[in-house]
């Protein structure tokens, strides 16, 4: 039979939390509050090329690209057909194609260029006819007219007469990875040629769900063809086979976890608590923490972050620290109502406000992930202790909960020596600890995609993150100009400048251009030339005197523009960028801007996100440091000193042992195992709070041990996450709370203020 | 049967059954010299050059020119390689479809020719028309003579009516 007070308690509190939900439905289902899944949005790119970055690499993780590679080439170019043939009117590929500038066939390609054959030079022409070497245009005008069934000397001797256009042509696709096998693209590694098919996903298709379903078509695909042709290699790219594979691994990993992590909290629960009626207080108390930390997320944020939401979760042991300890003093003191609250009020006040002072303090960093952390935190801390003071307090417990139970063993023996000798350790580790910020370690993908990943960069440059280089320029025709520079400075410093990429390559500056006219036109009077002129019919003469058009941006064919990243304006200026694919140390930047008469700026996506996450680690580390400090005065004030003491320590204590045990483990800590530090501390700070008010009383040591225990599996069990950052985060919450729990058990009474 | 039927079914049969008795051997090696003149409308006379060949299933054609320019070409499954005075390669192009067309024409592979042509024989020789849109976009048809044993001779017709006639002196 429910009492009229704790019925009216509950009505209060089912209307708080309908109102919340409303709330947060209306928030939700009606755009006010979005939520950001990109977890690289949280790392804040501090580069003044950022937006041109996000500009130039628009689209990007819509495109997917699989490489085919066989013994016989034939068998590479039939599987692609194949692909081709099966993939056509799939819902979520808008387009497969052979080569980026497909629709451009290569005698397209040629009769363009050949338009503008009076301005066009290869590098070595234009080098050698800078020299006085005209004869370098004969030579080569005879040599490439002997070769049997030239294609690009046939389509183009009838327009550029002097198969300039013809030997820049040949030039300008030797400086490309991908060799032309046509319709096909190749690249070449050693004898084997991989043929690339080029996919195209639909907006929809980065979806997780839509993800993995495209991803299983195509495995499906090249599973057939790989069991027809044992010996096919097939190499995938894109962040859409990045995307299935993260989210059918976490679908497994927190099926699973979820799983055992439940089954064991609710068997634990139903043992000590012996019914199910404290087991639902002790999900209502989460639900109502969680449920208040959301509404205020979507009251005061447009945009929520998951990953905030992500290491929130350390509310749920809070406010299951609190709803046992209320359960458990309830059955050993057979109080209930108003009496229990009393009893309770001092240590969930002391555990709460130290808790919500320690989250206040993330709000003073300029990281809105961590504001986001301390909001969630700070408001559903104050539900969860307010729901336990009123309705757990007056929660209706059957006869049978209250049935005395066995009580944990006592332990003791942690003593003065060894406190000093586990600080000693602590202490002297700290200078070994070492963090590593470097964004790759947290890719989560599997190694085989990896590891396919990485060949592909090595085939073609193509990287999961972009590297560009940038620089400001006056208008157009001094950016194209100043990628002939800094194609011309890398070429000096890098052994292969095929893995640079830029408009220039296929529009020639309009000054470039004219100096190519003029020098053509000198080796046309010089007496070098005579024998070829002494071939060429009247019209052709007439043609390499007759002025033509330059070749401008406008009239380039779309394909060719696609193959480089766009100029981009900044409203002031123009920004040039050109794709890299490779490293790129310090000193060979310096040394090539030492070539350069404008600032050349590189942008390492890579370094940039590791930079963002070292930044965002040393403010969880300050955040830490002085949560432990004010922790400490905390106790001290309360607790007096011979306890404020013992119970700062503690916490500071049993995290850094923690710390240290995972750098032994790992050879080195990150972001994650700081954030999981944070969930210790929270968790320790109770435990320490309830033994300093309550003493070591068998309720205090039992909610403590059951909260540690639950904490353990919900959160411990992270420890055998596939991804980084869930794994650190685990193990750093498993060894803290194990190494807290253990401090707690054997802690003195006489060191508590409270020492029955 | 009707007549007019079978008359119509041999006239089918007959380039394939001549093509059948006047097959040639497998791709041997040889070599030689070889004259190429090419025949462009922009150019006032024929464009004439001349060098020695080698040709081995094995590593491909080397095109030797000697006139009017010296230079060496490889010609390989893989591609057109130049080869420099020190005999490394430079590759000019890796397109497969060229490369391969060329080596299946000096070395006369049936197969590969039916992959790329509809071929009608004669007595002299083939007459080869793309079916391949690739090729056809570079030949509209090419000419085939031998005697018993050798290729003798090679005429590339291309589209807009420029032409290559190689001759071949086998060793």
């Amino acid at each position: 039979m429910i009492k009229p007070v704790a019925q009216r308690i509950l009505v209060v509190w089912g209307l708080i939390i309908g109102a919340l939900l409303a709330w947060l439905w209306f928030s939700v289902s009606h755009h006010h509050v979005r939520m950001n899944a990109d977890v690289l949005d949280v790392l804040q790119i501090n580069d003044p090329y950022a937006e041109a970055a996000e500009q130039a690499s628009q689209g990007v993780a819509n495109r997917a690209l699989l490489f085919f590679a066989h013994p016989e080439t034939d068998v590479s170019k039939a599987s692609i057909k194949y692909m081709l043939a099966h993939l056509a009117g799939h819902p979520l590929i808008a387009s497969c194609y052979l080569n980026p500038g497909a629709e451009l066939h290569s005698e397209e390609l040629v009769a363009f260029y050949a338009q503008y054959g009076n301005y066009l030079l290869s590098d070595d022409a234009r080098h050698a006819l800078q020299n006085g070497d005209y004869h370098y245009l004969a030579r080569n005008y005879f040599s490439l007219l002997s070769q049997p069934g030239n294609p690009l000397v046939s389509a183009s001797i009838a327009r550029a007469p002097l198969l300039n256009v013809a030997d820049w042509l040949t030039a300008n696709l030797q400086s490309n990875h991908w060799q032309n096998d046509a319709p096909f693209l190749y690249v070449a590694q050693g004898e084997t040629r991989y043929y690339p098919l080029f996919i195209e996903l639909s907006g929809a298709s980065l979806n997780a769900n839509n993800a993995e379903t495209t991803s299983a078509d195509l495995q499906h695909l090249i599973d057939t063809l790989q069991q027809q042709y044992p010996q096919l290699v097939v190499l995938r790219s894109g962040v859409i086979f990045h995307t299935a594979a993260i989210s059918e691994q976490a679908k497994a990993e927190s099926t699973l976890l979820s799983m055992v992590s439940l089954v064991a909290v609710a068997l634990l629960s139903l043992w000590r608590l012996r019914t199910l009626l404290p087991i639902v207080a002790l999900f209502l108390t989460i639900g109502v923490s969680v449920v208040a930390g959301l509404a205020a997320l979507a009251s005061i944020f447009n945009e929520i972050q998951v990953l905030a939401l992500v290491f929130a979760v350390s509310l749920t042991g809070v406010a299951v620290d609190y709803a046992y300890h209320v359960l458990l003093t309830a059955r050993y003191y057979r109080l209930s109502g108003l009496p229990l609250a009393r009893k309770l009020l001092p240590a969930l006040v002391a555990g709460g406000l130290t808790t919500i002072l320690s989250y206040l303090l993330l709000l003073t960093l300029p990281v809105v992930l961590l504001k986001q952390v301390a909001v969630f935190m700070v408001v559903g801390v104050l539900a969860a202790v307010t729901f336990a003071l009123t309705a757990l307090c007056w929660w209706p417990l059957p006869g049978r909960f209250y049935a005395p139970l066995r009580p944990l063993p006592q332990l003791t023996g942690l003593n003065g020596v060894v406190l000093f000798l586990l600080a000693a350790v602590v202490l002297v580790s700290s200078s070994q600890l070492t963090f590593s910020d470097d964004i790759r370690l947290f890719n989560s993908s599997p190694p085989h995609l990896l590891e396919q990943e990485a060949r592909i960069a090595k085939l073609v440059g193509s990287e999961q993150y972009p590297r560009l280089l940038f620089f400001r320029a006056s208008d157009k025709q001094q950016v194209l100009q100043r990628m002939a520079q800094i194609r011309g400075a890398i070429k000096q410093h890098i052994a292969s400048p095929s893995a640079l990429q830029g408009l220039d390559l296929w529009l020639p500056d309009e000054r470039r251009q004219m100096e190519n006219q003029q020098l053509l036109q000198k080796a046309v009077q010089s007496a070098a030339l005579a024998e070829v002129l002494s071939y060429l019919n009247t019209s052709a003469i007439v043609s390499l005197n007759t002025p033509t058009p330059l070749l401008k941006e406008s009239n380039l064919p779309r394909q060719l523009t696609l193959l480089a990243p766009p100029v981009l304006s900044d409203g002031e200026h123009w920004i040039g960028a050109m794709r890299y694919a490779g490293a790129l140390s310090a000193q060979q930047l310096a040394a090539i801007s030492q070539l350069l008469d404008f600032e050349l700026h590189f942008y390492d996506k890579p370094a940039l996100l590791s930079a963002a996450m070292q930044k965002l680690r040393v403010y969880v580390l300050q955040f830490l440091l002085v949560a432990l400090f004010c922790v400490t005065a905390m106790m001290l004030i309360r607790y007096g000193w011979r306890s404020g003491a013992a119970g700062a320590l503690l916490p500071g204590l049993a995290i850094g042992l923690a710390l240290v045990c995972n750098q032994l483990f790992f050879g080195y800590l990150t972001l994650f195992h700081l954030l999981g530090s944070v969930l210790v501390l929270a968790l320790l700070i109770d435990y320490v709070v309830f033994l300093q008010e309550h003493g070591k009383r068998p309720h205090v040591l039992e909610s403590i041990t059951l909260s540690a225990v639950t904490s353990v599996f919900a959160f411990g069990l992270l420890a055998f996450s596939e991804t980084q950052a869930i794994l650190h985060f685990g193990s750093m919450v498993f060894c803290g709370v194990s190494i807290g729990w253990l401090l707690c058990f054997t802690l003195p009474p006489e060191w508590l203020r409270s020492r029955t | 049967m009707n007549k007019g039927y079978i008359v119509g079914l041999l006239l089918v049969l007959l380039p394939v059954i001549s093509f059948a008795q006047s097959a040639w051997p497998e791709p041997q090696a040889h070599a030689g010299t070889f004259r190429q003149t090419k025949h462009i409308a922009v150019l006032t006379r024929p464009f004439v050059s001349s060098g020695r060949y080698q040709f081995t299933p094995e590593s491909g054609l080397l095109w030797h020119t000697l006139l009017p320019v010296a230079n060496q070409l490889s010609i390989t499954d893989k591609g057109v390689f130049r080869v420099s005075g020190e005999g490394q390669q430079e590759a000019l192009t890796t397109d497969q479809g060229i490369s391969q067309l060329l080596l299946a024409l000096i070395s006369g592979d049936q197969k590969k020719l039916n992959m790329m042509f509809r071929i009608n024989t004669h007595e002299s020789g083939m007459l080869l028309t793309p079916t391949d849109s690739t090729i056809g976009n570079l030949f509209e048809k090419i000419e085939l003579t031998r005697d018993q044993q050798q290729l003798l001779h090679i005429v590339l017709h291309e589209p807009a009516g420029n032409y290559t006639e190689i001759t071949l002196h086998p060793r």
